[in-house]
């Protein structure tokens, strides 16, 4: 009973510690954009100081409640929920056909395999259309103007997210039909009848590392020595030892 | 009580964390910058430090990979060289070991991922949003660096669209420090937009194991392409494996097998191994760990004496290597005793020292010396350099106003001390006619320091036809701006 009322002390303390957080990035955020919307784009020290100020009380009850929080563990520790550990299904499927007698595969697995080369293909379709969509765009050097660098990349990623956006959802709706259809795979194949003889599980090992390795290490050396000898090293330098403002967000 | 002092030992930082936080303190040793406001500007950026680490940190010591990757598309193919050789050197000897050993972003967001607050777990969803990091490198390291580069204006694209870490490292400590009050005024939409993404992937990486690493940073994405023919890192023991998973469920990161693109080679799976397959790579295996246990602490309090020994010798180095600040030049009326004339000074309000510099043209440097101040007529400044996005952007606002105000304003755009070939390129290519006098400093950047430049670019001060300093800008400028000024000044 005693440790249930401690896990739920614990529960309590990290979910308002995560309300506290969530509220000092929104705080920040907003004072920023505060700043900048009524201050019509001047900041100054002062203008800062008095947002801030204002949201002084969630931005110090973070920090606090992250130290209670750690010395809490210390006293009780709190047990994290792990990760459930799950088979890696395609090497559970690999290993089910080494037992089983292959030549019974039924038609309902081959349907599976199907699925799953469909899925594939039709990932690659919206990969390959979305990206040659954006590389039209971004190969178009009119699209990237001098006088308006900024103006050039919003508009650029009016195209780069809808693509991102669809690769994505695209993506993961291939990734979970991917596993599902695994594991009915593995199901099916469970069932089959077993074979005399097993056959091995091929590992794949890696061959010609080494050589690669010695060759892009000798590639890399002839490269950098290349750059030291032309002066490369300078323009690295002029770079690290100025201050571009607008690089780092500054203005 | 025991409990309690079980959980303590176990607090103790593990060989990796301390290896983070030793190295971000070595990436930052310039201890002198955070003080004084500026940024370090010694040889030792030549090189590039292995992880994310912005320089224009005040700390930072040596330059950031992926500005300077992006910078090199700009300055030319000497320069590609030397970054390209410099970053596939480290990705073959350590691939993603840097983000998970070396990095001092990737130390920070460990640190905030400590904080005790309920965990999204990595799923399907995080596996294929890790895919966007390799969309970023494409985009904002490759082809807008490159598509500008034939524009002949450089823009490091992450750097001023994306990068927290430079947020962070660059913006927020130099505005942090009382005597960088100047840079508020340049604060505007872009300040605004970095500032709340870098407030989120902060707040984010409390939530989320390595936000910024995962899903966002094209260094890694760089790395990770090479992690399985690094030198070092980890491999799995492929006859010993009995395919269990744990090791892929253990790992927070968006593996699919130890040691792929993802693994940042943490090494938090070679404990969990049930069987002892995984195995550092590069690292010779001993057949007995325990049979030598007084060799071991020896051999590990030496590292460490030897480790902190380097640390303290870098630190002293940089504190006596960096200058000193220069004494602010006070404004006339307060010590003279006379206050209608102003003394010679870098404030609003003093006589502009007067600069003889060596003119620049479209061939390169020339052999004539100029007089930086013309008497009678209103100078503006300007120090620029081909490097610099907001610097070449304003240029032709200058090129405007010097050539509508010929006969009463003389512009003098005045190049960074070093790459002035470029700059003889440059003018030749777009100012060949104009009545821009572009001048470079050869005595390195003296004159832009006696005029009070603190290592930022652009730099502007305008001077009235009395030589008094009217008005200093250290941010960008627009036509109108300058006209403003020219106007009030011409009254």
């Amino acid at each position: 009973m005693k440790r249930i009322n401690i896990m739920t002390i614990q529960k309590i303390h990290r979910f308002f510690l995560s309300i506290s957080l969530a509220v000092t990035g929104i705080f920040l955020i907003i004072g920023c954009l505060m700043i900048y919307r009524f201050g019509a784009g001047t900041y100054s020290r002062e203008a800062v100081a008095d947002i801030f100020s204002a949201f002084a009380f969630p931005i110090c009850l973070s920090p606090i409640l992250a130290v209670i929080g750690w010395v809490l563990d210390c006293f009780f520790p709190y047990a994290d929920k792990k990760q459930k550990n799950k088979a890696d299904t395609a090497f559970l499927l690999a290993r089910a056909y080494g037992k089983k007698d292959t030549d019974a595969v039924s038609g309902e697995i081959l349907a599976e395999r199907k699925k799953r080369k469909l899925h594939t293909i039709v990932l690659a379709i919206v990969l390959a259309l979305t990206s040659i969509v954006f590389l039209i765009y971004a190969c178009n050097g009119s699209n990237f103007d001098r006088a308006e660098i900024n103006a050039s990349m919003i508009r650029a990623m009016w195209v780069l997210l809808p693509c991102l956006a669809v690769s994505f959802v695209c993506g993961v709706f291939v990734l979970y039909c991917r596993e599902k259809s695994l594991y009915r795979e593995l199901e099916l194949v469970r069932k089959l009848p077993d074979a005399e003889k097993q056959t091995e599980i091929v590992t794949k090992t890696d061959k010609n590392v080494t050589a690669v390795r010695i060759i892009l290490i000798a590639a890399a050396i002839v490269l950098l020595g290349i750059g030291l000898f032309t002066g490369g090293a300078a323009d690295v330098l002029t770079k690290a030892i100025n201050i571009c403002t607008e690089c780092i967000g500054l203005g | 009580m025991k409990a309690f002092l079980q959980k303590i030992a176990s607090l103790r930082p593990t060989k990796r964390k301390l290896m983070q936080l030793y190295f971000a303190l070595l990436f930052n040793a310039n201890a002198k910058g955070f003080v004084n406001g500026t940024i370090y500007q010694g040889p030792t950026k030549y090189a590039c430090v292995p992880g994310i680490n912005c320089y224009s940190c005040p700390g930072a010591v040596g330059a950031c990979p992926l500005g300077s990757l992006q910078g090199s598309f700009s300055a030319g193919k000497s320069t590609m060289f030397y970054v390209f050789g410099i970053l596939l050197l480290y990705s073959l000897i350590f691939g993603r070991m840097i983000c998970g050993w070396l990095c001092p972003f990737g130390f920070i967001q460990e640190l905030l991922y400590k904080i005790k607050t309920p965990k999204l777990k990595k799923s399907p969803v995080t596996r294929v949003l890790s895919f966007l990091k390799y969309v970023l490198l494409v985009f904002f390291v490759f082809i807008v660096p490159i598509a500008y580069a034939f524009k002949d204006t450089p823009l490091p694209a992450f750097c001023k669209y994306i990068c927290p870490a430079g947020t962070l490292e660059g913006g927020v400590m130099l505005l942090s420090n009382k005597l960088n009050e100047s840079y508020f005024a340049m604060l505007g939409p872009l300040f605004t937009w970095k500032f709340v993404l870098m407030v989120s992937f902060l707040i984010g990486c409390v939530f989320v194991f390595r936000l910024f690493c995962r899903f966002v940073c094209p260094l890694g994405a760089l790395y990770g392409l090479f992690n399985r023919i690094s030198l070092f890192g980890v491999k799995i023991d492929e006859p010993k494996c009995t395919h269990c998973n744990l090791c892929v469920n253990h790992c927070k990161m968006d593996i699919k097998k130890v040691g792929d693109a993802e693994c940042i080679a943490c090494g938090d799976c070679v404990s969990v191994c049930p069987t002892g397959a995984i195995k550092w790579k590069g690292v010779k295996q001993k057949e007995t760990p325990d049979a030598n246990k007084k060799a071991k602490t020896a051999t590990r309090a030496v590292s460490f004496v030897l480790m902190l020994a380097v640390l303290i010798g870098v630190y002293a180095y940089y504190w006596t290597a960096s200058p000193d600040l220069p004494q602010e030049e006070s404004s006339g009326s307060e010590e003279s005793s006379a206050p209608d004339t102003p003394t010679e000074g870098n404030q609003v309000g003093n006589l502009c020292y007067q600069g003889s510099l060596t003119a620049v043209g479209a061939g390169g440097i020339t052999n004539e010396k100029i007089d930086v101040i013309t008497e009678g007529k209103i100078t503006i400044i300007n120090f620029w350099g081909t490097w610099c996005t907001p610097c070449v952007g304003e240029l032709p606002y200058f090129d405007q106003i010097a050539s509508e105000y010929a006969d009463t304003v003389s512009v003098v755009a005045i190049h960074t001390n070093m790459v002035v070939n470029t700059a003889g390129e440059y003018i030749a290519a777009y100012y060949p006619d104009s009545k821009l006098v572009f001048a470079c400093d050869e005595a390195g950047e003296t004159y832009y320091k006696q005029l009070g430049g603190r290592g930022t670019y652009p730099y502007t001060v305008v001077v009235d036809q009395n030589g008094v300093i009217a008005r200093i800008f250290v941010e960008a400028l627009e036509y109108e701006d300058l006209q403003e000024v020219v106007e009030e000044l011409l009254k």
